[in-house]
């Protein structure tokens, strides 16, 4: 799948677009304020700068996420109580991949469930973030240097 | 200095700005990959 498509949301669910943006230069895009919704879908396709990690942080927390990835090697990163996001690029994302991530806060436990479409060996990621936070805030930050090209969207359902 | 651009989704509002030194520190923190336990 070529980096110009993005996934499109699932079906069955009336997904509205919170957000849109094609960051250029910058290390981290913030999206704040968001209306509350039971589900969150990000999506992405681009390309960061070169071994650039991309990952994900939920209402600016840095206590309260476990986490899990399947690194594009096929070895594990799991890191519980230390880890503040969710990591689902591995060094291999600045040749171009796309992402889809649904976040399900319905249940008092924030869940992420994932897929990575891409011609490198990225299998997927999952993760879990331990809180009833309603979800107000989605950060996307590289782990150096910036997001280079392609567009990011974030989508909310009930 | 690394950017950051924060969107307010309410308003619409873009700021692009440069990261502070907790913000770097964060996102330092973030990103660290860890060793995966046994």
């Amino acid at each position: 799948m070529g980096i110009s498509q993005v996934p499109a949301p699932a079906i069955g669910r009336n997904w509205v677009e919170i957000a849109s943006s094609t960051p250029t230069g910058v290390g981290t895009v913030s999206f704040t304020s968001l209306a509350s919704y039971n589900f969150y879908r990000i999506t992405y396709a681009g390309n960061l700068t070169t071994n650039a990690f991309l990952y994900m942080s939920l209402n600016n927390s840095s206590t309260n996420y476990v986490s899990t990835a399947i690194k594009g090697n096929g070895s594990w990163n799991s890191v519980f109580g230390s880890k503040t996001g969710f990591s689902f690029g591995d060094t291999n994302f600045d040749v171009g991949q796309s992402i889809s991530i649904t976040l399900d806060n319905t249940s008092g436990l924030t869940t992420a469930s994932g897929t990575i479409f891409s011609g490198v060996a990225m299998s997927g990621f999952e993760g879990a973030w331990f809180t009833k936070e309603q979800i107000n805030r989605i950060d996307l930050t590289t782990s150096t240097g910036s997001f280079s090209t392609g567009t990011i969207k974030i989508y909310g359902s009930m | 200095m690394a950017k950051i651009l924060i969107i307010d989704c309410s308003t619409g509002e873009e700021v692009i700005r440069d990261m502070t030194k907790e913000e770097l520190a964060a996102r330092k923190k973030a990103t660290t990959v860890e060793a995966a336990p046994e």
